[in-house]
């Protein structure tokens, strides 16, 4: 590279890095709070985030219920129910409802939900081996985000002053102009192509921790946006170990969460994968290794 | 007579960052840059331009945190003592660029700035608040409040805790402006159907949410997002503009991408001789950025081929910039006008610290907007929403959807597999804080100091600003630190508080070091 001429300055001098001071990840914070919970979150029209933990009462008697190798032996579901016009879970009620199988011990999960605004709620049971769900925990109810035009089109009206409001009727509003569906949709168009090219802009310059809201590139512009259309496959490494140990998947470090756990997406074209899990202790005496393979064909 | 409306608003947020433990705290600086770029050359143009006469209006969100800050007596101090620094480090910087031209006037520039900088902090005692409010008595400025701690509203599951960074943050408000907040900005524009009952309750009268957050409402927006809306409640919902947001952030056109415009990441912090620079570094002598910048953009070269700065140049270029932009709102107010029939209204949203502080010459492209804007027009007149609604006390009511101005427009920055395992805490925390709470509606004495401070601990674990900083990747062990400090403390607050064994020394030592709202009332829990 060719030198500044008019730079007064001198190039970076490379010093010595002194162990940084200011490294302090936090105290500790529990690891679980010894209670039955499921919570649901919506992540965006197309995803729920769901987790859970059960009380050791609860699991103490679903081990007698059930026989003491209940959490690795069988099968555990996500029941997620569309409940769309009730208020609360309408129970055995509920017609509207798929299931997916989840791995208890990872204790969470991301759930793929094909409709927005809809309601939802879901429970997590046990699947007995004779077709029969055996319900342990209801989670709370949520309602995902809208992520397009509404066709709703009654328009109503309202005046508000500081101390006073009132609806008006429809009739009471100057109606010229142009339409509400052309309006919208049209605006709709732009903002989702100016939310797209906009994507990454700067990406060098914001990219500080103070730079809120600011719109962090992407690496794929416009799949992004849409991915739960495109994105057919996605795999989950998940697991646990002990939180100060040190975790690598095929040699690369894997951070922690502070309570062990820990997750991993990753896409799955066709073809094999293979994830070398290993975890070392903090003294690095022990060590422990899995191995998961997986295979996907497009016939 | 003017045929729409632009309404600027610019958030100002920083996170709740004070470390009295530490002599010297490296993510301080977070707050001390800011004031050097942003908040005070933001402030030195308002009193510039209400002294020629150029009448303007601006909306900005002070928050509960960074108002806290501001006023926070420790961390003048540590300003001060920063200032000081920087204009040592000027002076020097004076002596050795002397025989070089264009570096000299940057140099020039430098201290000038700071010493300006320090000018207007004596002016105010130190606390820059009151510049802002005098601001706001004058009619140029609304300030609107936030989330007490930027607690991201959504993903909390607990009406209470919800009610609680609402009620706070207004309290607060009334305390240090002397009146009550009209508007507020939900933290990360994050808006969930409901929420707005709440601001109802504590008399507030309109919030700001992303653009999708009205044209995805139901029914469909009749005026799309150049109009604000009622939400059932009647509390009024303002959208954000997408091509003003787009003419400042693009890539192709964006504004602060300038090659005339100052460089960010060249910075004497690195360039500079390690002994001269050494004493101007943290203590622990790492290279950072310090604030004192002699190279521009220059184009899409590397860090050392950049070209050197012209602070002239610059801010033709921001006059230029200031120009095409109020060219483009004219033209944009024109063609709706006639498609709406009804004036639009242009809300153009960003964070505070994009001007300064990010894009240097921001300041700078500002007080030419509002220059041009009441000079050189008629088309366009600059409103504040609580004036747009008494023009307007008609608009449609509509249910904004659930939306946020984060990357995808949801939730998913704040909720994704780098820091989903917050919300496991976080929840467990506010469910624990409403349940004492509800035991002890009357406590006196020590129990409710320690019922205060248990809040405060949760609403600083709630900040939206940890979560975000998970993502970004950026300062990852600060933001683990802080979410696990205030979980850890609030649990050992709670079950002292649950055995009714409070240890002073340890309430004491948490209530000096997170001192946010001195007068909070964890009431606002029942």
């Amino acid at each position: 590279m060719s030198k500044n001429p008019t730079s007064g300055v001198r190039k970076i001098k490379k010093v010595e890095m002194p162990k940084s001071v200011y490294i302090d990840t936090g105290y500790p914070i529990p690891e679980r709070y010894n209670e039955d919970i499921l919570v649901i979150l919506p992540r965006d029209p197309h995803w729920i985030f769901a987790y859970w933990d059960i009380s050791d009462k609860t699991s103490l008697q679903l081990k007698k219920k059930y026989g003491r190798d209940i959490f690795e032996k069988s099968n555990f579901v996500l029941r997620v129910h569309d409940i769309t016009g009730f208020k609360k879970f309408p129970g055995s009620k509920s017609r509207k409802f798929k299931e997916m199988s989840v791995n208890f011990n990872s204790r969470n999960w991301y759930i793929n939900v094909g409709d927005s605004s809809r309601t939802y709620c879901i429970q997590l049971g046990i699947k007995t081996k004779d077709g029969k769900f055996m319900p342990i925990l209801l989670s709370n109810t949520i309602i995902t985000p809208s992520g397009r035009v509404s066709d709703a089109t009654g328009e109503q009206w309202m005046l508000v002053y500081e101390d006073y409001e009132k609806l008006l009727k429809l009739s009471g509003i100057d109606k010229v102009g142009v339409g509400s569906l052309e309006m919208a949709k049209f605006l709709a168009k732009r903002w989702e192509y100016l939310n797209i090219v906009s994507h990454g802009a700067f990406s060098g310059m914001f990219s500080g921790v103070t730079s809120r809201g600011f719109k962090v590139p992407l690496s794929e512009i416009g799949k992004a946006r849409n991915f739960w259309l495109i994105a057919d496959a996605e795999l989950i490494v998940y697991g646990a170990t002990d939180p100060s140990a040190s975790l690598t998947i095929n040699d690369e470090p894997v951070q922690l969460n502070p309570d062990g756990t820990f997750s991993l997406r990753v896409e799955f074209p066709d073809g094999k994968k293979e994830f070398k899990i290993k975890a070392v202790s903090k003294d690095k005496i022990d060590e422990r290794r899995i191995t998961i393979t997986a295979e996907r064909k497009t016939e | 007579m003017e045929k729409g409306y632009l309404c600027l608003v610019l958030h100002a947020h920083l996170p709740y960052i004070r470390h009295p433990e530490y002599e010297d705290f490296l993510e301080e600086d977070w707050l001390f840059e800011a004031i050097t770029e942003t908040y005070i050359p933001l402030l030195d143009m308002f009193e510039r331009l209400i002294s020629e006469g150029v009448d303007f209006r601006i909306t900005m969100s002070l928050t509960p945190t960074l108002c806290g800050m501001f006023s926070d007596e420790l961390l003048q101090n540590r300003y001060s003592r920063h200032l000081d620094k920087l204009l040592e480090l000027s002076e020097k910087e004076l002596v050795r660029t002397r025989d070089h031209r264009t570096l000299y006037t940057t140099a020039l520039m430098y201290n000038r700035k700071f010493k300006k900088s320090r000018e207007i902090f004596t002016k105010y005692k130190g606390n820059i608040l009151n510049g802002f409010k005098k601001v706001q008595d004058a009619g140029k400025l609304e300030i609107i409040t936030c989330c007490a701690t930027h607690g991201y509203i959504p993903l909390m599951i607990h009406e209470k805790a919800k009610q609680a960074q609402i009620k706070i943050a207004v309290h607060d408000y009334i305390e240090k402006f002397g009146r009550r907040p009209k508007g507020i900005w939900l933290a990360e524009c994050a808006y969930t159907p409901g929420a707005d009952y709440i601001l109802k309750e504590n008399g507030l009268r309109f919030f700001f949410v992303d653009t999708h957050g009205i044209l995805y409402g139901t029914p469909r927006p009749r005026y799309g997002v150049f109009a604000p809306v009622y939400c059932p409640s009647g509390v009024a919902a303002f959208a954000r503009d997408m091509e003003s947001a787009h003419q400042v952030w693009s890539a192709d056109i964006g504004y602060p991408g300038d090659p005339n415009y100052r460089e960010f990441y060249r910075d004497v912090g690195y360039d500079l001789d390690y002994d001269y620079i050494h004493p101007y570094l943290h203590s622990d002598g790492i290279r950072r950025n310090v604030g004192i910048k002699y190279f521009k953009i220059t184009g899409n070269v590397s860090l050392h081929a950049k070209q050197p700065y012209n602070p002239a140049a610059a801010r033709e270029k921001a006059a230029q910039h200031a120009g095409n932009f109020m060219f483009n709102r004219q033209k944009q107010v024109e063609h709706l006008f006639g498609l709406i029939k009804r004036k639009p209204l242009i809300v153009s949203m960003y964070d505070a610290e994009l001007f300064g502080h990010w894009w240097y010459e921001g300041p700078d492209f500002l007080e030419f907007l509002f220059k041009k804007i009441h000079y050189d027009q008629k088309t366009i007149k600059t409103i504040t929403p609580s004036e747009y609604l008494k023009k307007h006390p008609d608009n449609q009511v509509l249910q904004p959807c659930m939306s946020s101005w984060g990357d995808k427009g949801y939730n998913e920055y704040w909720l994704n597999g780098a820091n989903d395992w917050v919300y496991r805490h976080l929840h467990k925390a506010a469910a624990r804080m409403i349940e004492i709470t509800r035991e002890n509606p009357n406590a006196g004495g020590l129990k409710k100091r320690a019922l205060n401070q248990a809040a405060r601990e949760l609403l600083l674990s709630q900040a939206s600003d940890w979560a975000f900083i998970m993502t970004a990747g950026t300062t990852i062990p600060y933001a683990l630190k802080r979410t696990k400090d205030h979980i850890h403390q609030f649990t050992a607050l709670y079950e002292q508080i649950k055995k009714n064994q409070i240890d002073e020394r340890f309430l004491s030592d948490l209530e000096r070091k997170n001192n946010i709202f001195p007068s909070i009332d964890y009431r606002a829990y029942l």
